[in-house]
């Protein structure tokens, strides 16, 4: 079988996807459509809608040429808001995702290098603990009583948003961390690390200019992952009323919304917004598998 | 042992006590949802008084905590029941659910999980693989609402759609309510299950044990069925102990969607009614009954595993 190296990204003969000299599956190819339908409509969709707020058609009128997803129950077009929702939701994905990479990187490429010793057994511990509270439940608990408004920790204002996005983070990190000492472990048996450590380089160096550069394919693939979890969360979330507040639309809001007025045969106020988190969902799924299997041939 | 009962009680404590604070942290006395809101200072201050609310917080907080550790979770703000009272009500429904849910889903996900290893790369595998995929990733409480306008509007009459029967009043409407809840709260762990099965068993190929039998000129079927699923079932049965926390979260979504009087609900509502004593009881509760399902699966798992089983008798 030929493959093409090649940092560019090309059909291959037999018609297949070829990245870097590896081949694509279908499947990963669905995902990157998936995951850019989703973006494209949380980044673009905003701008050119009508007003998610404001009443533009009948209430509860199904999809037509000037609603494509329909009106809910107020009048309002149903895909401004489907899409004002989808904004928030990669907002909060994006971020404590990020977050969570952040206080996880390093320290899990920490408890890697010290592999056995008390950071390792410090940092792991810690991360234990946080992985034994089931955090939906936690955080539902945080979320509702610290209330829905923004509060004040000390003398920072942390807002609805901001709370859910710690949360999330804060559940990411041990999974984050985990795949980084992992990967660490793996890393420090190669040679090109004992070279560096004889010619004399020091521990931080290695450290912050090798490892956490190195670490970071596998992490990428299970921040995918998160993404997915962090969609999810955050959808759950508004849909038992303790997430992003009204009247930002968000995506679980819209569903809690719509559970009312179902019996009303009001399908669509229901369908499309899930519609969206499914998008989102199965397209972070596939290409966190996709990314997993260009690794895992890279590695063989 | 010893040091996972320790660390279980180390993470119960750090769980009581952010909870505890977080509550007094919050905006807003409970106290005014017992008098209501246009009651007199003097009448809030005695109400104060009566739930100790007025004594300094490290006083509150200790009080609090001794009381829990005698198992005395106090009272109900909100119906003036004792907690201990209405958790016992709340909880049979949630473990129930929880329970009919995995018998349901998990012998679906070993039987799907080891037919498609089995049958590697044939439609049937691809088809088990796409299914499970999709069942972790479709959002529940979504699948559950369109299942309520499925069998609420367009088939009613098939399957109620909403609300709890007890056994006791009527044993079928009872197994009838608890269909769709369980099928919606378990439909993702059948995805995860199978394809831990499934990859595992496809991976034990290259284990030497199954070389071996391989050697011994043991039947494909033989060494499918001992070697390679009995080995197989170890992984799975971690994954399905992370799963039962994964479930819990969702029992508390799918409880509230589907009108179902667990745990889940009497959460969400005791937080709405700023109930804090049955708010902790029942975050409590399912943060124990969460370690509990973790302890057991390691029993399983000890079981299933001669290797550590060893380990475990020795400790």
């Amino acid at each position: 079988m030929t493959t093409i190296t090649s940092t560019r990204v090309r059909v291959g003969p037999r018609r297949r996807l070829v990245v870097k000299g590896r081949h694509v599956k279908g499947m990963t190819v669905i995902g990157v459509a998936l995951v850019s339908c989703y973006l494209l409509l949380a980044i673009f969709g905003p701008m050119f809608t009508v007003d998610p707020l404001q009443r533009t058609g009948d209430p509860l009128a199904g999809p037509s040429a000037a609603h494509w997803f329909g009106t809910d129950h107020l009048g309002r077009d149903l895909f401004s808001r489907v899409a004002a929702g989808a904004r928030v939701s990669v907002l909060v994905a994006v971020i404590s995702v990020g977050i969570g990479l952040v206080f996880a990187l390093p320290l899990g490429v920490c408890a890697g290098y010290f592999a056995g010793r008390w950071p390792d057994e410090l940092i792991m511990r810690v991360f234990e603990a946080i992985q034994t509270v089931p955090l939906f439940v936690f955080a539902m608990v945080v979320l509702g009583i610290t209330g829905v408004s923004s509060f004040h920790l000390g003398p920072i204002e942390v807002s609805a948003a901001g709370k859910i996005i710690l949360l999330i983070a804060i559940a990411a990190t041990p999974y984050f961390a985990r795949v980084a000492r992992a990967a660490t472990l793996a890393e420090i048996q190669e040679d090109y690390i004992s070279a560096l450590r004889l010619l004399g380089v020091s521990r931080r160096r290695v450290i912050m200019d090798e490892l956490m550069v190195n670490v970071l394919p596998p992490v990428i693939v299970q921040s995918c992952l998160w993404m997915a979890v962090a969609v999810f969360a955050e959808g759950a979330l508004g849909f038992l009323g303790v997430g992003v507040q009204p009247p930002t639309p968000t995506l679980g809001g819209v569903i809690a919304d719509a559970t009312r007025y179902m019996m009303a045969g009001a399908w669509w106020y229901c369908v499309m917004p899930g519609l969206v988190l499914l998008v989102a969902t199965v397209g972070f799924g596939l290409l966190g598998d996709g990314a997993n299997d260009l690794l895992d041939r890279g590695e063989r | 042992m010893l040091r996972r009962a320790a660390a279980m009680a180390v993470v119960l404590l750090i769980v009581l006590t952010l909870v505890f604070f977080l509550m007094r942290m919050a905006p807003g006395s409970p106290a005014y949802l017992i008098v209501g809101a246009d009651a007199s200072p003097a009448e809030i201050a005695s109400v104060e008084r009566e739930l100790g609310l007025d004594k300094p917080l490290m006083v509150q907080y200790a009080t609090e905590l001794g009381r829990i550790l005698t198992g005395d979770l106090g009272e109900s703000i909100f119906t003036g029941d004792t907690v201990s009272h209405e958790l016992m009500l709340r909880l049979p429904i949630t473990l129930e659910l929880t329970m009919v849910s995995l018998l349901f889903w998990i012998p679906l996900a070993l039987i799907a999980g080891r037919v498609a290893a089995a049958r590697r790369d044939t439609p049937l595998d691809a088809t088990v693989r796409i299914i499970g995929n999709l069942s972790i990733a479709v959002p529940s409480f979504w699948l559950g609402a369109l299942l309520v306008l499925l069998f609420g509007l367009y088939l009613p009459g098939v399957l109620p759609s909403s609300g709890w029967v007890g056994l006791a009043e009527d044993p079928m409407g009872h197994l009838r309510s608890l269909v769709l809840p369980a099928f919606v709260l378990g439909l993702g762990t059948f995805g995860v299950t199978a394809n831990t099965l499934r990859v595992s068993m496809i991976e034990s190929v290259r284990t030497d044990y199954v070389r071996f039998g391989h050697a011994m000129g043991l039947p494909e079927r033989r060494i499918n069925r001992s070697l390679a699923f009995r080995n197989s079932l170890l992984p799975t049965t971690a994954v399905v102990g992370q799963l039962v926390g994964v479930m819990l979260s969702g029992s508390v979504l799918i409880e509230n969607l589907f009108n179902l009087p667990g745990m889940g609900r009497l959460l969400v509502d005791s937080i709405r009614r700023q109930d804090y004593p049955l708010a902790v009881g029942a975050t409590l509760s399912l943060a124990v009954f969460f370690l509990l399902a973790n302890l057991i699966v390691d029993i399983l798992y000890a079981a299933l595993n001669p290797r550590v089983r060893q380990k475990f008798a020795g400790t």
